[in-house]
């Protein structure tokens, strides 16, 4: 994509023995929307928190343009940020709320107040300006809050899990809404979120955290689809795991064993060879189910229905073959009483996915 | 079994309420009741005329007194919480605590000291040739050493109060604010001073009432002559006179002064 706009370098951020962050580096593209996505406690906040300037790093370096920003207090780093439960003053109104950092810059009060009255429409929330924070229903208050933050017109919007208080339906809709905000103003963003959905639906790109360190960082298909990691692959979505070793290698394509079955796949470009020990990962909706034995497919499977569910949209199987059990998603949901017992599944060779290989030589993991 | 239970704390909450009852209101109400009546026991205001004639100008010095006292306490304290709350510091805050554990006579006697003509505050001022020890003004026996005695007794219990309050803001809020650009001050007023504006209305209440009510400070840093704080009266009432209509007379105004700035604080808290 573009140049970086905010640079993490070599970050590292310790409380006492606990690293909440471990040695970061990070290009968040100018005019981006960058998701930082874990599960709680992998340090997403205290990244989050040290770009803001809420925190030091004990070692590394923030750059935001070309500026090194480490020693910059917080309000000199045109950054702004939404706080996870808003942090609206509750002793001011939304109008009071909004105004309150550009009064804190010394602008004088018609331009305060043109500036407000613009941000509060561009939000619509015209006509709440009298209102307390505590008269606001859910969505209107995480409204306020990024009102609050855009009418400073920072250079960086910063957003720590902004959505987590509202309802499941007004997440979707307001996520919906956010992203169209982020696009018009093509404002660069860095967003902190543990629901790996959200991530994927609004990012431009995804940092997936774990334990204090950034474990994949790409687009949301190559995150969702290449995860390179078996963390990342089990945390964003659901996925089939699958060990063996590799019996052919051909630039086309490349056969692994697995469990006295072959398994065709693409070679992704990867350097490996015939012996090496891989560890491959299938999406469940990249498998396909039938009753009946296709023909003409490079990967066949044969098992037997151990339970399937219906949600909705579409039809999960837990399908056993042989000791293992496979994960299938089918998207026509009209199957649900049509399949069941022996099932054939069918896998196309570009839908397997090295996640890592050992070679047979060093017996080392080389990811 | 609801009744069972509800017996059961009857029988448990009776003895409280009567320890309560004979403990605080009955010498209260006993009081307030001696203050309508004449030494020969009849029913009259006649203590409230001579409160009235005599010590009107007492009752407001009192006031002023310890709204002034307030005001220097509430002025330092909100400063200094503010700054305790958002740098923190530990040595600060403690010394700061320290008159918590210093008796009032204690107060009086060393403010009298450091206060007095020829006093350490005088000598030190003296020093640098800004006043002539030969007819050197003082603070002590005036209304403003009083005052100044009162407020340093009463800043650690604001500093305990006050920065209590504050602590109970979340940090957050705080972050918000320094986020915009505001510094410790804008921090305190914008942020922390609305946020506890109940809980400093209640300590407000309760440094107020204890000042009203101060007497071994007013005894040893106050002037003999002029006005006196209404204690002072209430004891010279009593020891020299034995007049204790009078000196009641003089508690129940003590005691709706105190109510009324309860009142009018829980007002305008509550208005917000
Ligand atoms: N102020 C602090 N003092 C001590 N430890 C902290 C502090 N802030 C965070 N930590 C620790 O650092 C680690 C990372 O915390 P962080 O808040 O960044 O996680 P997170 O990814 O935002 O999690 P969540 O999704 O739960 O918000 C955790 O182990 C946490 O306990
Ligand atoms: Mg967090």
């Amino acid at each position: 994509m573009s140049e970086p706009h905010v640079r993490l370098v070599n970050i590292t951020k310790r409380f006492g023995n606990t690293v909440a962050v471990d040695n970061v580096t990070l290009d968040v593209a100018r005019g981006s929307f960058t998701t930082l996505l874990g599960p709680s406690g992998c340090g997403k906040t205290t990244t989050l928190r040290m770009i803001a300037g809420f925190h030091d790093p004990d070692a590394g370096d923030i750059f935001i343009g070309e500026r090194r920003v480490n020693e910059v207090p917080s309000h000199r780093r045109n950054t702004a940020m939404v706080f996870q439960e808003y942090a609206l003053f509750p002793h001011m109104s939304v109008f009071e709320n909004v105004a309150y950092g550009l009064t804190i810059r010394g602008l004088p009060k018609p331009q305060v107040a043109q500036k407000v009255r613009a941000t509060l429409k561009f939000l619509a929330l015209e006509g709440l300006d009298d209102r307390s924070p505590h008269q606001l229903s859910g969505g209107q208050q995480q409204r306020v809050a990024l009102a609050r933050a855009l009418v400073m017109e920072p250079e960086v919007l910063l957003l720590d899990e902004p959505l987590s208080n509202l309802d499941a339906k007004l997440r979707v809709s307001v996520r919906t809404e956010m992203t169209q905000i982020q696009r018009s103003l093509k404002l660069t963003t860095i967003y902190v979120t543990h629901d790996q959905e959200e991530a994927l639906a609004m990012s431009d790109a995804i940092a997936v955290m774990h334990q204090g360190r950034v474990v994949r960082f790409g687009t949301p298909w190559e995150v969702y689809y290449r995860p390179r990691d078996r963390f990342v692959a089990d945390f964003v979505g659901l996925v089939n795991f699958v060990e063996g070793r590799l019996v052919e290698v051909s630039p086309q394509v490349l056969v692994a064993d697995v469990a006295g079955r072959s398994l065709r796949f693409a070679p992704e470009g990867l350097a490996l060879r015939p012996g090496d020990g891989v560890l491959l990962s299938i999406r469940p909706e990249c498998i396909g189910i039938s009753l009946a034995a296709p023909t003409g497919a490079a990967n066949v499977l044969h098992g037997q229905v151990a339970v399937s569910q219906f949600l909705g949209r579409l039809v999960r199987y837990w399908v056993a073959v042989d000791a293992s059990t496979w994960v299938v998603d089918e998207p026509d949901p009209s199957t649900y009483s049509l399949l069941s017992g022996e099932v054939y599944l069918t896998i196309e060779p570009g839908k397997v996915h090295v996640i890592a290989a050992e070679n047979k030589d060093k017996d080392e993991g080389g990811r | 079994m609801r009744r069972l239970e509800n017996a059961f704390w009857f029988a448990f909450a009776v003895p409280t309420l009567g320890i309560v009852l004979v403990l605080f209101f009955a010498p209260f109400l006993y009081s307030a009741l001696g203050s309508f009546q004449s030494k020969s026991g009849q029913l009259t205001l006649d203590n409230y005329a001579l409160v009235a004639r005599l010590y009107t100008k007492d009752v407001l010095y009192t006031v002023g007194i310890a709204t002034f006292s307030l005001a220097i306490v509430l002025f330092i304290g909100i400063l200094l919480c503010g700054y305790l709350r958002v740098y923190g510091n530990k040595l600060v805050e403690f010394l700061f605590k320290i008159p918590l554990f210093v008796p009032f006579v204690v107060v009086g006697h060393a403010m009298r000291v450091f206060l007095a003509p020829h006093g350490i505050l005088n000598s030190m001022v003296a020093q640098i040739g800004l006043i002539n020890l030969d007819n050197p003004p003082s603070l002590a026996y005036s209304w403003l050493g009083i005052s100044l005695a009162l407020a340093w007794k009463n800043m650690a219990m604001a500093v305990l109060l006050i920065l209590g309050a504050f602590r109970s803001v979340h940090e957050t809020y705080l972050e918000a604010a320094r986020n915009f650009g505001a510094g410790a001050i804008r921090q305190t007023l914008d942020v922390l001073l609305p946020m506890s504006a109940s809980s400093l209305a209640v300590a407000s209440v309760l440094m107020f009432t204890s000042m009203l009510a101060s007497f071994s400070i007013p005894l040893m840093i106050g002037g003999g002559k002029g006005a006196q704080m209404t204690m002072i009266d209430v004891y010279y009432r009593i020891t020299y006179q034995g007049d204790y209509g009078a000196a009641n007379a003089l508690g129940v105004v003590s005691y709706l002064l105190a109510s009324g700035a309860a009142i009018y604080y829980l007002r305008t808290v509550t208005r917000k």
